[in-house]
């Protein structure tokens, strides 16, 4: 991935009435990098993606494509190209004329579009569908016209809105591999949005992050999964338990109490400088970074009981309660039957945490 | 037994509305199409021969074929213009982005309906007129008074009047039909608003432009007030002979035939005018 800015959003704000739907967001999108706009519905993912297109205008800030201003540029001038949740084909038009329709208004000549198209048509792989209208193509199909609609015309950034979303979970997931192939093959700049993390995770070099408007944390996925930098991020990706914990600093160490038993001792350099002026903190332990034990030991210190359990094939989802009343999920891989049962008392041994401020 | 039974069921909710059609509509309209080819023998009276005869006197009669001619051109001109006066209304309506504008809208069109077509006739008298509105301005301005009424102009502006609420009824739907994001499709791939319109808007709202027109059609080629009253006798369409020979001489053997001509003419003119709009291929 070369690292020029293709494109830069500078504090971006969109008001509708009275509600804030993108709230002075910055971001810096490489050349060829395949970006992710994550985030629950209403978070203000889609409006960002439209701003860039053109179709919504912001209150506040600028778009900034490969240099120039295009804030106020109408869409048709800005050699974008977007693939709609509902993949918006023209249903009067057949395969052919939809996959043309934006090279015919970029005036090119009948043979360079004819074979455009063929070689389009080739790359998303349906060489051969040129006469079928819309209606008479399969759901994956109709996702495959729209991408190759969207790529012929050679756009300097592909905006995606959660293409996949109306697909079934198999068709879904195979789609995912087919898109990230085609767009490695082409290298093109692509902004995806979506809500579903797996998606994200799975096709993204960067993922960022929104809520209510505000963009979060912008880094790849590993990023975003082992070091959230807040307690949205951490709980929105993946499954987290959140331990309450009190800070004590002395001298050269950092010490951070639980309620249910376990306690960290930090050398001062190893607590993260931003969090010093907090004195509550969160320790984040993601479900398969704890073991079960029957027995206390001098690493397994929290005890809790077995509320529940789900059988999942590859691994059990236990629900398990501590003393202090908190009920926290730990994902053991497992074959076979689970080896504890419903009521039973165990202890929990913490591989690994992250620490996250507490306010 | 039970399939019969599902059928009865299944159409005994036309039942009301195909008694009512059967009695009072097919029925009258069968007997007077019978009495089309049959010679007139007195008022409200036909002859026992079959016969071609009122056919035959229509279409040799250059009065009553020029009537039908200038039905057609009368119709076909309102109409036409009535539409494309509705489109960009139509679309203003359907994409209103306050639905309180759009209700507001919604209702003053609906709002023609509750007037009578002989009110709005004799309203359109009034300003055509020679102290009219139209003249007084022109007079005033020191320009020549011009003569409108009772022309086939007067009746034309007196249909547009009367239709173009229905064609806007026909248009506003096709058009909110339309998904938003075909438009936005367009606009990204390069189109500007123009060609989206042209390329997508256009071609996708066809169906309501050919609603629109057949519902305009319909009512125009069956015009009786609007010619009566803004025609002054001097623009009689196909409904105003019809209703002389029914009911003032009371030939109802001519009457009938000139009643399957108008209906015939109607079909021709809507398949006419509506079928190139099916064919037109917009890429």
């Amino acid at each position: 991935m070369s690292g020029t800015t293709i494109l830069e959003l500078k504090g971006i704000t969109k008001v509708f009435d009275d509600t804030i739907a993108v709230d002075n967001l910055s971001l810096e999108v490489r050349e060829g990098e395949f970006i992710t706009l994550l985030g629950p519905s209403g978070c203000g993912k889609t409006t960002t993606l439209r701003i860039i297109a053109g179709l919504t205008r912001p209150t506040k800030g600028r778009v900034i494509l490969s240099g120039t201003d295009i804030t106020d540029w109408p869409p048709y001038a800005r050699n974008m190209s977007m693939v709609f949740q509902n993949y918006a084909l023209f249903p009067h038009m057949n395969v052919f004329d939809n996959v043309a329709f934006g090279l015919k208004m970029r005036k090119l000549d009948k043979r360079e579009i004819k074979n455009r198209v063929r070689e389009v048509l080739r790359l998303v792989r349906l060489e051969g569908y040129e006469n079928r209208m819309p209606h008479q193509l399969s759901g994956g199909q109709q996702q495959r016209v729209a991408l190759a609609r969207a790529l012929v015309v050679e756009p300097k950034v592909l905006l995606l809105d959660e293409p996949l979303s109306n697909l079934d979970a198999k068709l879904r997931v195979h789609m995912r591999t087919e898109l990230k192939r085609i767009q490695k093959q082409i290298g093109i700049t692509s902004i995806y949005v979506t809500h579903d993390q797996a998606e994200a995770l799975s096709m993204s070099d960067r993922v960022a992050i929104m809520n209510k408007g505000k963009l979060l944390q912008v880094g790849t996925p590993e990023e975003i999964y082992e070091r959230p930098k807040s307690k949205f991020v951490a709980d929105f990706i993946g499954e987290m338990n959140f331990l309450k914990g009190k800070v004590d600093i002395t001298a050269s160490r950092v010490k951070i109490m639980t309620d249910v038993g376990f306690n960290v001792s930090l050398a001062k350099e190893d607590f993260p400088t931003e969090y010093l002026k907090h004195k509550k903190v969160f320790l984040c332990i993601r479900p398969e970074h704890m073991e079960i034990y029957r027995e206390p030991t001098a690493d397994a210190l929290i005890s809790g009981k077995i509320l529940d359990f789900q059988y999942l094939g590859h691994l059990i989802k236990y629900f398990i309660e501590l003393e202090n009343g908190q009920t926290i999920i730990i994902n053991q891989p497992r074959i076979g039957l689970s080896p504890y049962n419903v009521g039973q008392r165990i202890y929990i041994r913490v591989l690994s945490y992250t620490i996250l401020p507490r306010d | 037994m039970h399939g019969t039974l599902n059928l009865i069921r299944r159409y005994i909710l036309c039942l009301p509305a195909l008694i009512i059609l059967i009695f009072f509509f097919a029925a009258p309209i069968f007997q007077i199409f019978i009495m089309s080819f049959h010679p007139y023998k007195g008022p409200m009276e036909v002859g026992e021969k079959f016969t071609f005869e009122n056919y035959i006197s229509i279409f040799t009669r250059s009065y009553l074929v020029n009537c039908i001619i200038r039905t057609i051109r009368i119709a076909a001109c309102s109409s036409i213009v009535a539409v494309i006066m509705a489109y960009p209304l139509s679309y203003y309506i359907a994409k209103a982005t306050s639905s309180i504008r759009r209700k507001i809208l919604l209702f003053t069109i609906f709002f023609c309906f509750f007037n009578s077509t002989i009110g709005r006739g004799l309203s359109w008298y009034l300003i055509l007129g020679s102290k009219g509105i139209i003249n007084l301005i022109l007079t005033s301005l020191g320009m020549q008074e011009i003569r409108i009424l009772h022309s086939e102009l007067a009746v034309e502006i007196g249909l547009v009047y009367v239709i173009l609420p229905f064609a806007v009824l026909s248009i506003v739907p096709s058009i909110q039909k339309i998904d938003p994001s075909l438009r936005e499709s367009a606009l990204i791939l390069g189109a500007n608003e123009f060609k989206t319109f042209i390329h997508v808007t256009l071609p996708l709202s066809l169906p309501g432009i050919s609603a629109a027109l057949s519902t305009c059609l319909a009512i125009t080629l069956a015009a009786f007030v609007i010619p009566m009253i803004l025609g002054g006798g001097l623009v009689d369409m196909l409904s105003n002979i019809i209703y002389i020979r029914m009911k003032a001489v009371l030939n109802f053997a001519l009457g009938g035939a000139l009643s399957f001509v108008l209906l015939a003419a109607s079909l021709i003119t809507m398949y006419v005018i509506i079928l190139p709009l099916r064919k037109v291929k917009w890429t």
